[in-house]
């Protein structure tokens, strides 16, 4: 067994390791424009979704009935806790797909789907 | 059947959204998490149990560890440009994007791979040059074990507040699992040649009495670490995270029972050399790292698809 002083001296390099390694923090999705599940009279101006710590957007897509919706805005890799766009053109009648994947800040790939209908 | 399946919703929804690319990150992290636990845990053992010449030879570490820290440290690297491809949408084009590969790596990620690979490349270097159990070597040992259990918590939902409690948490739970994975196969080797019986069967005694020690930290440890994260354990049953970890934990039951009945029944009888008592052992072990391959393919679920909080 290897003496009980590089144990212990390999434990407190660890705890202070530990002690010193920023607070990260472990981004959720909090709400989406249109929210998951609704029904929307006509097509909607803004699509949005916010989160309740900074994440790193890197992909969001719309998709429907005609296939992917061109957007106004695409994500940068900035660190953002929401994000805005709106469909280059009106959506027409139909399910729509919101598919958005990025990185939090405790290094947690996220990704989430959001279903909204227009009317 | 339909009440069962509707309270099964949430765990079917996960699985409808789990894509080809995101099955392979899953199964990519499984086998990450199996070679190295088998890399730190050989260590372990070594240093536990070792010192007899002929066991140390019938255990075989001097190969295993070297070869689980290789494989470990090219899985790790290969999870960078998974993580890479996922976040661009599930392609090859996105897995080698330098912007993307940037982005994964500048941060927490990148973080667990400097750490693990640091931890699983002195294990690699150590193991070949030496095989000694004290002095430096054993130190340096440790040390690289530390650096690959340390990068677990560098990165996920145990990287959240209270950032200390839950990685002490995390690494005590890694540690125990190490202790009891990486024993599995070396236990296995030197309960097979004959001639190696009674002092294999000390050995796999001395392994039961400690392993309670760390059965009983890795349960505490996890239930603890899953009620936190979880925020109660009103969603066990009703979250897609809660029912694979449910599944876990029923995996983890059946472990107890086969390690009960080695410590109890199959041990005791194959000191004694009962008939067949060896099989029957070996036969055991081997159902326990089935058994610990699926929990660890469930954990890996868990980490790559869903959260504790949905």
């Amino acid at each position: 067994m290897p003496c009980l002083k590089c144990i212990v001296r390999v434990a407190l390099a660890l705890y202070l390791l530990l002690a010193a390694t920023q607070l990260l923090a472990h981004a959720q999705p909090e709400g989406s424009l249109p929210a998951h599940g609704s029904t929307v009279n006509g097509s909607p101006n803004r699509i949005a979704v916010w989160f309740d710590h900074p994440m790193r957007l890197t992909l969001f897509e719309v998709s429907g009935p005609r296939g992917a919706v061109p957007l106004s805005q695409s994500p940068g890799r900035d660190a953002l806790t929401r994000f805005e766009t709106s469909p280059a053109t009106p959506l027409a009648p139909g399910k729509y797909t919101v598919r958005w994947r990025g990185l939090a800040s405790d290094g947690h790939v996220m990704a989430d789907e959001i279903y909204f209908t227009v009317r | 059947m339909s009440t069962a399946l509707s309270l099964l919703q949430p765990l079917l929804d996960l699985l409808a959204q789990t894509d080809g690319w995101a099955w392979l990150r899953v199964l990519v992290a499984a086998a990450f998490y199996a070679s190295a636990l088998v890399a730190v845990g050989g260590v372990w053992f070594g240093l536990v149990f070792g010192g007899n010449p002929a066991l140390d030879r019938a255990a075989g570490l001097r190969t295993l560890v070297p070869a689980a820290a290789g494989l470990a440290l090219a899985l790790l690297l290969l999870q960078w440009p998974l993580q890479a491809g996922f976040l661009g949408g599930g392609t090859w084009a996105a897995a080698f994007d330098p912007g993307l590969l940037a982005l994964v790596f500048d941060g927490a990620a990148g973080q667990r791979i400097l750490l693990a690979g640091s931890g699983l490349l002195l294990l690699f270097g150590v193991w070949i040059e030496s095989d000694r159990w004290r002095g430096l070597g054993a130190a340096a040992s440790l040390l690289g074990a530390a650096l690959v259990l340390l990068a677990f918590t560098q990165v996920g939902h145990s990287a959240g507040a209270p950032r200390l409690l839950l990685a002490s948490l995390l690494l005590l739970h890694l540690g125990a699992v190490a202790f009891w994975v990486g024993a599995l196969l070396p236990l296995y080797r030197i309960s097979g040649p004959p001639h190696l019986s009674q002092p294999a069967a000390r050995v796999l005694r001395r392994f039961g009495r400690l392993a309670s020690g760390a059965v009983a930290a890795l349960i505490a440890t996890g239930l603890w670490l899953a009620w936190h994260l979880m925020e109660g354990w009103s969603s066990l049953l009703h979250s897609a995270y809660g029912q694979v970890l449910s599944l876990k934990l029923a995996a983890l039951l059946l472990l107890l029972g086969l390690a009960a009945l080695n410590r109890w029944h199959l041990v005791p009888a194959f000191a004694a050399s009962a008939p067949r008592a060896r099989q029957r052992l070996r036969a055991s072990i081997a159902c326990e790292g089935f058994l610990v391959a699926l929990i660890l393919l469930l954990t890996a679920f868990l980490t790559t698809t869903t959260s504790p909080t949905g």
